[in-house]
């Protein structure tokens, strides 16, 4: 065997030299760096460590044994096809000769190419004199099983790569077109090949030690291997075309499992060189001061240099290069074809107007010194990002860490319950102004209801809460409300918005196609648990964010329920529509795509910033340089991973715990042997005369299939793989990768210098195969302390706001950016996000103390409307109560309760939906999980992105393209036409007045419509409401006994009537 | 219920429009106080939707406005620019102003369609609209329009309110607000958008923001039901629904009270009583059995490409015809694509895709209306956010300019077979009687009898108008009136 020295020369500037010295010493050993997994040989065809000096001509090879140890050894049984050996073919070493025909195969590649793994390949090699057939392919990968159906070879310059839609890949040599006329084998001489698969669709073509091409794989053609790969030499697999095969002579052939550097590869190369006498280009890299740097100081600095920065590039640096412009960074280390400064030269873009363009010879020494990884003297510094960032963005408000205010001193103090009251009362008093009086008790108690649960109350606990006196009842009734089960559902709601929450999978874009994403709503109980649970928000985030990564759950035998809760938090981040699961659609720009949609609702949700802009260049108004966008990416690539793409229905896991496992065993252990008994009992029958007997039997099976039960599914976003790179993508686009990426978080949410970084508190760590990189940003994130912790805590606590107060502190509370609007109560907000943290994160304790202010318990109207109008007249400094009106799902809710119909279970899978072809959208009764599961509470109703319930999309149920952090009302004509017409409000309207008849204190109209209004309005009727409202039904009663009904159906009719009318009253659909 | 008298549709109208007539609220008094003054638009516009009197004797009476959202190339399609086949490919001379990376070689490039001449008029555009160049003698060419912004959110909400910020009201809810409609059984401000989807800044576009909220605009679905819940699956009989409506606005209007300042009770107050008359109408108005088939056929309707947009543009003219006061019409979205006139990639093929569904659509609304006798006090206009640069991008395409674009207007006293203002010889910048969005708006409102510095609404103090000429100094612009 042989013995590897392995050589580890990693810095760039020493390569040069390294090479050097390998050449100068010329010596003949391999050098065999890392990652190596083939090695054939064709002086060692048997692998004995000796030449194999005895070879005589024509020999037959019956098998190439790999020297790289991994044991991928080459064989042919058919005589016909086995190739021969031949001594002294190349600088007098031995050569395996194929002849056509002649193929050697290895059934499976150990320790070899996995999804988009680079691959780097060396040949030496000859072709024939003379040989002209038209497919002359030297190697084929295929999968171990792979579908071989669709053939579709990509055409590269000289020397080419096939790669093939299913994980396939083909290398081959000709000229010109495969196929055409004008493919002819090549010289018959001797070369050093080496075939690069850089990932992510690039490759890379050296021919005897010099770059000789280089791109990206066309479209959606190969995407890595999919599965274990077998390798045939010589002809493809399973391929009867004489035409397809290498004629010619294969020396030796050396293949890594990633791309090798240039010094590496420099070293195989003189070690080849030696060996095979073979003349190969083997160069030092340019140098920058001495080679580059002048080129750029005649072409370039004009307006990139001292003077003018254009596009805020400066080409005097390595490290301003790499730092960049407004577009980017220029240069990326290691790949000129990722590099924007060689894309703008070749493409004649810069310099400017064709004017004192650069020669080949100047293109080409900077091409190659961005090849050797860009080495300069100079010392290069991390880009810093920092620098793009002025003083004045630093001192922007949201980028700052958290202050304690104390409530100011206000002359109000009798309506200061809360520090709240202090905060607000203290900017309406300058003006003149004070908080509107308390509301009724009434008022309040449909506000808090509404609010806390998004439900109102039942007349029962109207009359309880008004009938107690004490000064507690109101925080009683909070107290009471906060522990409900429903105040998990009501917030819940809001919080999935925020993070674009849907049950379906991918961009939902059909009316008619609804795709529920199984187990998907296991993601939306947690939430709901979270929220009734009071989890502490930091936990929350950490384990939405990173749950996966802080259990080792991968080495488990079962999932711990621990585990099972931690795995189904992470669906927070799969809400990026995602249509991947079509193969069409399973395409590199789709899957950047999917992972900038989750990095942009993730940072949207918790920053309230718009990164999105960064994508393509720096943001024009926010302080985001795209090189942030892509380091933000970066987190989350390890789960979305462009290279090792997990497909939108993918991310679904058997999560089990043990007792799962023994339930659905135990169950399936009840029906499994009658299936088999039953398959048993169809076997003795005759296929033909027992025809009737068989297709009754499979019925049965059938039945009893449907009761086996399967392990739930959890969707969760775990990383697959190993990272893979991550480039900053070239004016977003996705074929046009640059310089590599490290994760991190947005640079204006980290404090730079270094004494005022406070690190986080929590001392977890990654836990199993994980790169741990959501973890930091989770850890970054809930510390109060740093600027993302300030920034977060206080986005949150103003969503909070804004759901209890109708508006937020700040108003756009999906834009905390100088783009945004700012806080019309600073002070208060960081009061808020303070009093949270201090609180331990704890979101009850916070909302108590906002619906205990004064400023929450306010009337709709103040005394003095005059003055409010003269000094707030918009009401954002919160003198009087807003009237807000209910979301889609509380209307319906509300509508549900008030008819009594209302099913109030809790959590499971969604309610499904039918698109009709009408254009409207209602439950699908035909599959509904329970007889009253159309009656639930309306987020339990699948949700779509697009689709929704028509009764929710006509009342601004938001579309989920992305998230949505504000509800946003309106008040069209649809709306009026749906409470006035849609079956579902009808039928409600016939359950409400059931009901009415059924309570109400006696069967007379008054008491009817006195207890309609307590049950639908929460409140008793004025006289006047009373007087018209009974008119109304005597009315109909009449109108109906005319037309031939007897008094009881005409007075049901009646009642319906005045019930639905109610359901339509503008009081029904707001809130006080 | 033979012997119950059937309401007649105008006792029905009478009661279901209880309390229009009688309204006043303090919010009411408080405009008339801010805009007291014999020169001011006192009671001009109302918190109602029927129909107001004009400033002054009115052109046009409605508007179809044919949203081209992306942003058509003026070189491309209507500005024919010699200069650009001379020097195609080579640098252009001037540095232009760029948006998005991938036009920084700054060279020129032609246009890939020919032009020609069209109508009686002979106005040149190119070749592949022949449909719209058979209505050339109905068309008011304006080549000379600026933008603001070269974003297309920006530019959007800028051509849709003035603006490019959003949260000021659109166009069609400054003109509802003002007008009211002549239809009291429809919206005021209806807009028919591929039922496929949003167009790029989606419901941002018809937002009243500010304004009340019953001048926002509606969509109908042109296809399957075009208004969700247009009627119960069991109508009541009419005199119950109408009982039942009125003695709701009683229970409404007393509500109201308590919330003088929330302009959104009365929207869904007259919401009601619009949703009752709609009834009535609108499932008439929707049901297209009536259009003869050679009608149809002029929209497309009975050809893949065509018949989506087809469906919207004869329901514009329906809806125009029935006195709906402003249409918007949106472009489909081809596989996807929000803003289908985004040519970033391929100016050709870009185009040939939009012109597939738009040109003939679009030539019979107009052809429709003249026919008619519609299209002379009905305004359409044709037009996108923005142009696109002379140079280009990505090799075939180009980016945004927000210098020039040209746009077209027919009916409603517009000149007709005429062109107006000119960009310079590459046609990157509005050089000759450039008209500005505002400029646009202001004009429109003209034709309508609206002064637009007279049509205001108070807000946070301050009387807003539309164009807001204090700041934009918005003119009209006389040249293109008839």
């Amino acid at each position: 065997m042989f013995f590897v020295i392995a050589r580890h020369i990693t810095s760039a500037v020493t390569a040069m030299l390294a090479a050097t010295v390998l050449i100068a010493s010329a010596c003949a050993t391999a050098p065999l760096p890392e990652g190596l997994v083939l090695w054939l040989d064709a002086s060692d065809v048997n692998n004995d460590g000796k030449p194999d000096a005895h070879n005589s001509n024509g020999q037959p090879l019956v098998s190439w044994l790999d020297k790289s140890g991994k044991g991928n050894h080459f064989t042919q049984s058919e005589i016909a096809q086995q190739p021969t050996c031949e001594a002294g073919q190349f600088g007098g070493k031995p050569a395996v000769r194929f002849h056509g025909n002649d193929q050697l195969t290895c059934g499976k590649i150990e320790g070899f190419l996995y999804r988009d793994q680079p691959i780097h390949i060396v040949l030496v090699m000859r072709t024939k004199s003379g040989s002209t057939h038209s497919h002359p392919r030297l190697m084929e990968f295929q999968p171990v099983d792979g579908d071989l159906s669709k053939p579709n070879t990509v055409k590269q310059r000289g020397f080419w790569i096939g790669p093939q839609g299913d994980g396939r890949m083909r290398i081959g040599t000709h000229f010109g077109d495969e196929g055409s006329a004008l493919s002819v084998s090549w010289d018959a001489r001797p070369h050093v090949i080496e075939i690069i698969y850089a990932g992510a669709q690039n490759w890379i073509h050296y021919l005897d030690g010099a770059r000789d091409g280089a791109g990206l794989l066309g479209g959606r053609d190969f995407h890595g291997f999919k599965k274990d790969v077998r390798l045939a030499i010589g002809q493809q697999f399973d391929w009867v075309d004489p035409n397809s095969y290498f004629e010619g002579d294969l020396a030796e052939v050396l293949i890594y499992n990633r791309m090798l550097t240039p010094d590496e590869q420099n070293s195989i190369k003189s070690y080849l060189a030696k060996k095979y006498a073979i003349d190969l280009s083997i160069e030092a890299a340019p140098n920058f001061e001495r080679d580059v740097r002048p080129i750029l100081a005649q072409h370039c600095h004009e307006c990139h240099g001292s003077d003018l920065q254009e596009s805020g590039l400066d080409l005097r640096t390595v490290t301003a290069m790499l730092r960049g412009g407004d577009s980017g960074p220029v240069i990326s280390r290691g790949h000129p074809e990722f590099s924007d400064l060689v894309d703008q030269i070749i493409e004649g873009r810069m310099p400017p107007n064709g004017a004192d363009s650069l020669d080949k010879g100047q293109l080409s020494v900077i091409r190659r010194w961005i090849e050797a990884g860009a080495p300069a003297d100079e010392e290069i510094a991390p880009v810093d990002l920092d620098a793009l960032i002025s003083e004045e963005d630093r001192s922007f408000w949201a980028f700052q860490k958290l202050a304690r205010h104390e409530p100011p001193k206000v002359a109000g103090t009798n309506r200061v319950r809360t520090p709240i009251d202090a905060f607000v009362l203290a900017k309406l008093e300058p003006l003149g102004l004070t908080l509107a009086p308390e509301a009724s008790r009434v008022t309040l108690l449909r506000r808090v209801c509404f609010d806390l649960l998004g439900l109102p109350p039942s007349p029962q606990e109207m009359l309880q809460f008004l009938a107690n006196e004490s000064d507690q009842a109101y925080e009683q009734l909070v107290d009471r409300l906060l522990a409900s089960e429903h105040f998990g559902e009501r917030w819940g709601r809001s919080w999935l918005d925020w993070c674009g929450y849907v049950d379906v999978f991918g961009r939902d874009t059909d009316f008619l196609i609804i795709k529920p994403l199984r187990g998907r709503w296991r993601y939306r109980d947690y939430v709901i648990r979270a929220f009734n649970h009071d989890k502490p928000w930091n936990r929350f985030l950490m384990e939405q964010l990173a749950g996966d990564e802080l259990l080792d759950w991968r080495n488990a035998e079962h999932l711990t329920p621990e585990m099972v809760e931690l795995l189904t938090a992470t669906g927070f981040l799969l809400c990026a529509d995602d249509d991947s699961d079509q193969n069409e659609l399973n395409t590199p720009d789709i899957r950047h795509y999917v992972l900038q949609q989750t990095g942009e609702i993730v940072a949207n949700n918790l920053f309230a910033l718009t990164v999105g802009c960064a994508k393509c260049h720096n943001h024009k108004y926010e302080p985001i340089a795209q090189l942030d966008y892509y380091r933000w990416l970066a987190n989350f690539s390890p789960v979305f991973n462009p290279q090792r793409w997990v497909t939108s229905i993918e991310h679904g896991m058997a999560g089990p715990t043990q007792q799962e496992k023994e339930d659905v065993h135990r169950h399936n252990a009840g029906i499994d042997p009658q299936i088999a008994a039953l398959k048993e009992q169809q076997n003795t029958f005759d296929k033909e005369e027992g025809e009737a007997e068989i297709a009754g039997i499979d019925t049965k099976i059938a039945a009893l299939n449907a009761q086996r039960k399967e392990y739930p599914v959890l969707q969760v976003a775990v990383e697959q793989n190993p990272p893979s790179p991550t480039y900053l993508l070239r004016r977003g686009q996705v074929g046009k990768p640059g310089v590599e990426v490290q994760p991190a978080s947005l640079t204006i949410l980290t404090q730079t210098r270094a004494a005022d970084r406070v690190e986080s508190q929590s001392k977890l760590q990654p836990q199993g195969a994980t790169s741990g990189r959501r973890l930091a940003v989770a850890k970054q994130v809930t510390n109060p302390d740093s600027i993302a912790g300030a920034l977060v805590a206080r986005v949150f606590v103003n969503r909070l706001w804004q759901e209890s107060l109708g508006k937020g502190i700040v108003e756009t509370s999906d834009n905390f950016g100088i783009s945004g609007a700012r806080p019309t109560h600073p002070e208060l907000l960081d009061w808020l996000a303070t009093e949270f943290i201090r609180g331990g994160w704890k979101v009850k304790p916070l909302v108590k103390t906002i619906v205990m202010s004064s400023v929450y318990r306010q009337a709709p109207f103040g005394q003095d409307v005059d003055s409010g109008i003269q000094g707030d007249p918009a009401n954002n400094l919160l003198w009087h109560s807003r009237l807000r009106q209910l979301s889609s799902e509380h209307i319906r809710d509300r509508i549900l309760t008030v008819s009594g119909q209302l099913d109030r279970t809790l959590g499971g899978p969604p309610i499904p939906l039918l698109a009709r072809p009408d254009g409207k959208i209602v439950i699908n009764m035909d599959s509904l999980p329970t007889s009253t599961s159309h009656l639930r509470r309306s987020l339990y109703v699948l949700n779509r992105r697009n689709y929704h319930l028509s009764m929710l999309t006509t009342f601004d149920q938001p579309f989920l393209t992305s998230n949505c952090t504000c509800r946003k009302p309106s008040a069209v004509v649809t709306q009026s036409l749906t409470m006035m017409n849609d079956e579902f409000v009808l039928e409600q309207a016939r359950h409400f007045a059931q009901r009415v008849a059924r309570e109400a204190a006696d069967a007379s109209s008054a008491a009817r419509v006195d207890w309609a209004f307590q049950l639908a309005l929460c409140r008793t009727p004025s006289e006047t409401e009373s007087r018209l409202c009974v008119e109304l039904i005597e009315r109909h009663t009449v109108r109906y006994q005319h037309l031939d009904m007897n008094t009881d159906e005409a007075a049901e009719k009646a009642l319906v009537h005045f019930c639905h009318t109610l359901f339509n009253t503008n009081e029904f659909l707001y809130v006080q | 219920m033979a012997w119950i008298p059937q309401l007649s549709r105008r006792e029905m109208l009478q009661m279901s429009g209880l309390g229009l007539g009688t309204l006043a609220t303090t919010y009411l008094r408080g405009l008339d106080l801010a805009h007291g003054g014999p020169n001011h638009a006192v009671n001009l516009a109302g918190m109602n939707s029927h129909p107001h009197p004009a400033q002054f004797p009115a052109k046009a009476k409605s508007v179809i406005m044919l949203v081209q959202n992306g942003g058509p190339g003026q070189m491309d399609l209507f500005d024919e620019k010699p200069m650009l086949k001379k020097f195609d490919g080579t640098v252009h001379t001037e540095k232009v102003e760029q948006f998005q990376p991938g036009s920084e070689s700054n060279k020129l490039l032609n246009s890939p369609f020919p032009f020609r001449e069209y109508g009686q008029c002979g106005m040149r555009m190119a070749n592949i609209l022949p449909h719209i160049g058979t209505v050339a003698d109905e068309l008011c060419l304006v080549r000379s329009m600026a933008s603001f912004h070269n974003n297309h959110t920006e530019a959007l909400v800028a051509l849709n309110t003035g603006k490019i910020f959003p949260g000021r009201p659109a166009l069609g809810s400054w003109i509802t607000y003002a007008l009211g409609s002549a239809n009291q059984n429809l919206p005021a401000y209806i807009v028919l958008r591929d039922p496929n989807g949003y167009n790029t800044s989606g419901t941002l576009l018809w937002q009243n923001s500010w304004l009340p909220a019953m001048f926002r605009g509606t969509e109908i679905s042109t296809s399957g039901t075009p208004v969700l819940n247009l009627k119960s699956e069991s109508p009541p009989p009419p005199e119950v629904q109408a009982d039942n409506l009125r003695v709701l606005t009683q229970l409404n209007r007393a509500h109201q009270e308590k919330f003088p300042h929330e302009s959104v009770l009365e929207a869904r107050i007259q919401n009601y009583e619009l949703a009752a008359r709609m009834q009535m109408a609108a499932g008439e108005l929707l049901d297209l059995s009536s259009e003869s088939a050679a009608t149809r056929k002029m929209y497309g309707l009975d050809n893949k490409p065509t018949e989506r947009y087809g469906l919207r543009c004869l329901m514009a003219r329906r809806m125009v015809e029935a006195g709906v006061r402003f249409v918007q019409v949106f472009p489909d979205l081809l596989g996807g694509n929000t803003q289908v006139w985004d040519s970033h990639a391929n100016v050709k093929s870009e185009n040939e895709a939009c012109f597939a569904f738009a040109d003939k659509p679009s030539a019979a609304l107009i052809t429709d209306l003249k026919q008619r006798g519609l299209l002379e006090d009905t305004i359409v206009i044709w037009s996108g956010e923005f142009g696109r640069l002379p140079i280009s991008q990505n090799g075939t395409g180009r980016d945004h300019n927000r210098n020039a674009f040209s746009l077209l207007l027919a009916g409603g006293g517009f000149k007709s077979g005429h062109i107006h203002g000119a960009t310079d010889e590459f046609g990157y910048r509005a050089v000759e009687d450039r008209v500005t969005v505002n400029d646009l708006h202001a004009t429109l409102l003209h034709q309508l009898g609206l002064d637009h510095n007279r049509l205001t609404f108070m807000h946070h103090g301050r009387p807003e108008t539309l164009t807001d000429a204090v700041v934009t100094n918005a003119h009209v612009v006389k040249k293109i009136i008839a």
